[in-house]
């Protein structure tokens, strides 16, 4: 009796420890490729960042350490600076026109619309386009002179008659203060990836709610601000957390837009971002280290902006029921 | 998607706070001007939001069929001409046929999608059906790696594969006539786009394993019962158990990888080599005269096996990304 | 606009090349310092081995490089070159074979940026020795004024494929007849310049293009070749000669700065790049602008469309002229094709041998043939296939090989000049920008980051 429980707790023991070894040997394979493809890599690149690593001059454990050297560099270095202000910028400016544009939408869509499925889908397409071909479009489309928004521009008076040689229409191709702008609003068509969290988010909400806030006589606008925006509020932080951490390293919608050469950042650095930025000082000017170390600059803007809006969550943030 | 966006999903947020699959009674927010039915108004904006969607897409096939000047030279709604020679000329245009590139973005996203899927599959049934010491912490580590933003590991990366593995040059590999791609001279370029994907993504571990731990155990256990290991079950009772949710991730990845600039721009550098999209890239700064009926075709194709894609798998699709809350 | 400048100078005609055909009578014709082209015999070929060579060129372009390193491995018993050609991408392909361990033996470098980079970095072969061994004369052999790419602080590094003033001014005739103006001269100033520029910017039609259409004088051009150009006309530079000091806020420099942007903003004679519908070249091409300053490579652009490249014949009459002359000088900027040996080449005479063939050789001959590559060895300008390549340009691409210069050049070239393109943009692109913020922040900007010599 006793020794049959005894191996029965043996033969346990050992079902439980085969089955942790299957177990670690399934998830392993995460853990090799985070080694070598992630941990490694970063390693290098804090080491890279304290050397002046360029391609040209060969592997770069042979380059020469420089210490602080580059840290110095682009802290100084007035392009950089202006590139933060532009990825600010652009990150901000765009989270906020998709979240604002898409919240309305979402509430319309919310409703019993016949064919609800076909707008989705055809809300939801702008947003699996790829990057390069849709700011091509765009660029078709804000084409000065001749494009299409520069001809309806001139054709309601709101800018000289782009046939005459003494007008300057507006230029939103080369324009240093309107281009970001116009890239903010480009944006704007990919509003299908938010827009459809938005939705789930609303067909979430319970509609006892909507049901007992009528009885006690509520309107529209108290049911919007008292219902739906408070349980929309984990959707939104979701979609401005995830919608921020992408646009900080948005690429090639500015580049594409900049006229597609990698090497400048788009008329007067008007498109510069860090991201961008620190592309070029690593793959075009071969600085490497320098570029490894803005990276740690933009990491750490990246950081900041995350820890602040996680802190900042507790504040505004409702969460209808605690998830299992 | 793949290697390089999983640092654009967040932690610790349980990827949308409203999964549909949430058994509540779902309410349907009755708008700003009440009436059950949706407004007339809402139909309106319904419908001109439509318009904005589309109408992009309409006007660069418009101007893919104007002639050479025609972009620059006048406002067409309808086309006067149709140049369906541009679909030809863009096709020979740079240094290799269109077709190579096309090949080229299939298999880099190919690749790449069979290496997450079954590896995010393997990975996620490890954490959903094995118990072990530190899995939950273990878990939790994977998904706080989704912040690792790729800034950080560009350059690295780019370290790693060609001064280490020595992938910068070199593999041939020779296809058959047939093809009509001809010899591949620097082949090892594609491997930092494929290898790493082979190791999983912390995104779909996630929604993988999600899915999974819904599936009822007894499954597993008839299956033990019969003999099965942990292997076989993995393969004959799981995966068709997950189907839609592995549909939703082949789909995610394969437009992920296919839509993906910075990654194919930074190791793809034989234009042999060129995915789609760089493909794309090419026409912009190639001619001293801007080609926008050129540049509309090329993008035209680019598109079209996405939105082919698109229209047979759009229900997974918008399923998956509200699941996951991932963009391709 | 960065890569397209590499692969500019260098588009070939494959079709040439078949057309030499009796070469060994054409070059009897030449006059080389002491032997005519084509016939040199480059002794020390060193013989036996592989040598990698990179270059970048269109398919047209290809055709010529593969003809001329045939002729060498038959030059040469024993020599086996590999052939990596790249159309695009050059530069960063180059940089990643490098980095990969897998650098090529011999490879080209555009002369007007890259030879400082390289060298300071260690990527490159000094290869004076060879020089020194086989007794040449770089000067007579090569154009002067291309000379002082191929060569940092004292050492040589390069020879010299093709050399090429970049700003000779191309000019529509259609335009000016439509106008009734007369063509542009050799003796032309920058006043007359602008005085044309300012007539041909208008509403109207012309004889090959009968829509009537906006048109301008010149096509605006503000990148670094553009700029530099722009500051030579007025005496005037970005650095110092020493490089150690940043001189674009010398009043010089602000004039030729200011000169230009009154053409483009008060003037209405020049077009932006999307007024033109594609860049400053471009809007040349299709007829929306008047003049334009381009390299001798545009002939194969403008009337000599050659297979596999990627321009396309215009269909008005051109005519060419030297670059007008400022308050100062007439020169223009000088872009040459460096030929540069690997530091880490196992094979470095072989590919030195190699880099002589195809600059002064057989190979140049053959290259040199394909046309639109200006040929920096002076004799090959007399070849009759290089002659008919270029027809009327010739003369003018010639005489203004004379009327040039190279520009002053810091290791981190592109670092240096993008960071003075970004600088200057903001005057470029307002009518109310100001000339002396514009220049003092683009030199700060330079010194403070380090970048000067």
């Amino acid at each position: 009796m006793a020794v049959s429980a005894k191996s029965a707790k043996r033969s346990r023991a050992s079902e439980r420890r085969k089955e942790a070894l299957w177990g670690y040997g399934f998830i392993s394979i995460w853990f090799i490729g985070f080694a070598i493809f992630t941990a490694v890599p970063l390693a290098m690149s804090v080491y890279i960042s304290f050397t002046s690593w360029s391609p040209i001059a060969g592997p770069f454990w042979e380059a020469k350490r420089v210490g602080f050297a580059n840290y110095n560099t682009f802290l100084h270095d007035h392009r950089y600076w202006h590139s933060i202000i532009n990825t600010i910028y652009f990150s901000f400016g765009s989270v906020l026109v998709v979240n604002l544009v898409s919240i309305p939408l979402a509430m319309i869509l919310n409703q019993r619309l016949r064919g609800i499925n076909l707008y989705r889908t055809i809300f939801y397409l702008p947003a699996i386009m790829p990057a390069v071909a849709s700011v091509l479009i765009f660029r078709l489309i804000f084409l000065p002179g001749t494009g299409l928004v520069s001809w309806i521009l001139s054709r309601f008076h709101l800018q000289c008659d782009v046939t005459q040689i003494t007008c300057s229409p507006i230029d939103f191709l080369n324009d240093p203060k309107i281009t970001m702008l116009v890239v903010i609003i480009i944006s704007a068509w990919g509003v299908g990836q938010t827009l459809l969290i938005y939705l789930a988010g609303l067909q979430g909400i319970e509609a006892s709610y909507y049901e007992a806030s009528s009885l006690d006589g509520a309107n529209s606008w108290q049911q919007f601000r008292k219902i739906t925006l408070p349980l929309l509020t984990p959707a939104i932080f979701f979609n401005v957390v995830v919608g921020l951490i992408g646009a900080f390293q948005e690429f090639a919608k500015l580049v594409i837009y900049a006229g597609g050469s990698q090497a400048t950042g788009g008329p007067a650095d008007s498109l510069l971002t860090t991201f961008w930025y620190l592309y070029i000082v690593g793959f075009d000017f071969s600085r490497m280290g320098l570029a490894s170390a803005m990276a740690f600059g933009l990491f750490a803007l990246i950081m900041i902006v995350t820890l602040l809006n996680f802190w900042g969550q507790k504040k505004w943030v409702f969460y209808q029921e605690e998830r299992r | 998607m793949a290697v390089r966006n999983e640092s654009t999903a967040p932690v610790g947020i349980p990827p949308v706070a409203v999964a549909p699959s949430a058994r509540v009674r779902r309410g349907r927010y009755r708008g700003m001007g009440g009436g059950s039915g949706g407004s007339i108004g809402a139909y309106v904006v319904v419908f001109v939001v439509c318009f904005f969607c589309l109408f992009p897409l309409y006007w660069m096939f418009e101007n893919s069929l104007r002639n050479d000047v025609g972009a620059q030279t006048s406002i067409t709604i309808i086309p006067r001409e149709a140049h369906w020679d541009n679909y030809q000329r863009m096709w020979t245009a740079l240094e290799y046929p269109f077709h190579v590139f096309l090949i080229n973005s299939f298999v880099v996203a190919g690749m790449v999608t069979i290496g997450v899927t079954l590896s995010c599959a393997i990975v996620a049934y490890g954490f959903a059906r094995f118990r072990f010491p530190g899995r939950d912490v273990l878990f939790y580590f994977i998904i706080a790696t989704m912040m690792i933003p790729f800034a950080i590991m560009m350059i690295p990366s780019y370290a790693l594969f060609i001064n280490v593995f020595h992938w910068g040059n070199g593999g041939v590999i020779h296809l058959p006539g047939w093809t009509g791609v001809g010899t591949y001279q620097n082949a090892f370029q594609f491997l930092p786009q494929i290898v790493p994907a082979f190791f999983g993504s912390p995104v779909f571990i996630f929604l993988l394993r999600q899915f999974i731990r819904s599936i009822p155990y007894d499954l597993d256990e008839a299956a033990k019962v019969d003999g099965a290991g942990p292997l076989r079950i993995l393969w004959t009772v799981i995966m068709p158990a997950i189907r839609p949710a592995l549909t939703a991730v082949v789909v995610l990845n394969f437009i992920g990888k296919w839509n993906d600039f910075l990654g194919p721009l930074i190791f793809l550098q034989d234009p042999h080599n060129w995915t789609i999209e760089l493909a794309l890239n090419g026409f912009v700064g190639r001619y001293t005269v801007t080609f926008f009926n050129l540049q509309m075709a090329a993008s035209l194709m680019s598109m079209l096996p996405i939105v082919v894609i698109y229209f047979f798998a759009s229900k997974q699709i918008i399923e998956g990304v509200t699941l996951s809350g991932v963009k391709g | 606009m960065k890569t397209k400048r590499l692969w500019l100078p260098v588009l070939g005609a494959a079709l040439l090349v078949g057309s030499w055909g009796g070469m060994s009578n054409a070059a009897s014709a030449y006059t080389h310092a002491n032997a005519p082209a084509g016939k040199i015999k480059i002794s020390n070929c060193g013989g036996k081995g592989t040598v990698k060579f990179m270059f970048w060129g269109d398919k047209g372009d290809l055709a010529a490089q593969t003809a001329s390193i045939k002729a060498a491995e038959k030059a040469c018993p024993g020599l086996h070159v590999i052939a990596d050609w790249h159309q695009s991408d050059y530069d960063t392909a180059l940089k990643t074979a490098i980095g990969s361990g897998n650098a090529p033996d011999l490879f080209q470098l555009d002369g007007s940026k890259r030879v400082p980079q390289y060298a300071t970095e260690g990527a490159l072969a000094p290869i004076d020795s060879y020089i020194k061994r086989d007794k040449i004369n770089l000067s007579k052999i090569f154009f002067k004024t291309c000379l002082g790419e191929m060569s940092y602080k004292g050492k040589t590094y390069g020879l010299m494929r093709s050399c090429g003033n970049q700003k000779i001014l191309f000019y529509n005739k259609d335009m000016f007849d439509a106008k009734k103006l007369k063509y542009p001269t050799n003796s032309w100033t920058l006043a007359d310049f602008s005085k044309a520029a300012q007539k041909l910017s208008g509403n109207y039609s012309t004889s090959s293009d009968p829509t009537s259409t906006l048109r301008y004088g010149w096509g605006w051009h503000s990148d670094d070749f553009g700029m530099e150009t722009m500051l030579y006309q007025y005496g005037a530079d970005w650095l110092s000669k020493n490089l150690k000091q940043c001189t674009l806020t010398t009043p010089a420099a602000r004039a030729a700065f200011t000169w230009w942007h009154n053409l483009r903003w008060n003037l209405h004679g020049a077009a932006t790049p999307s007024q033109a519908g594609g860049d400053w070249f471009g809007g040349f091409q299709n007829g929306t602008v008047g003049m334009t300053f381009a390299g001798a490579w545009a002939e194969d652009y403008l009337f000599n469309h050659s297979p596999g490249s990627t321009g396309a014949p215009v269909k008005f009459k051109w005519g060419a002229a030297l670059l007008p002359k400022g308050p100062k000088t007439r020169l223009g900027i000088m872009a040459a094709t460096a030929e540069v040996v690997s530091k880490t080449s196992k094979n470095k005479n072989a590919a030195y041998w190699l880099a002589r063939f195809i600059t002064e050789g057989q190979g140049a001959v053959l290259m040199g043939a394909s046309g639109a590559d200006t040929p920096g060895a002076k004799a090959l300008w007399n070849a009759p296939a290089v002659k008919k390549e270029f027809g009327s340009l010739l003369s003018v691409a010639l005489l203004a090989n004379n009327y040039g210069r190279t520009p002053r050049l810091v290791p981190q070239y592109d670092d240096f000049s993008s960071t003075i393109q970004s600088a200057m943009d903001n005057y470029w692109n307002s009518a109310s920008g100001s000339v002396n913020d514009a220049t003092s922040k683009a030199c700060a900007d330079v010194t403070s980051k380090g970048l000067l010599g």
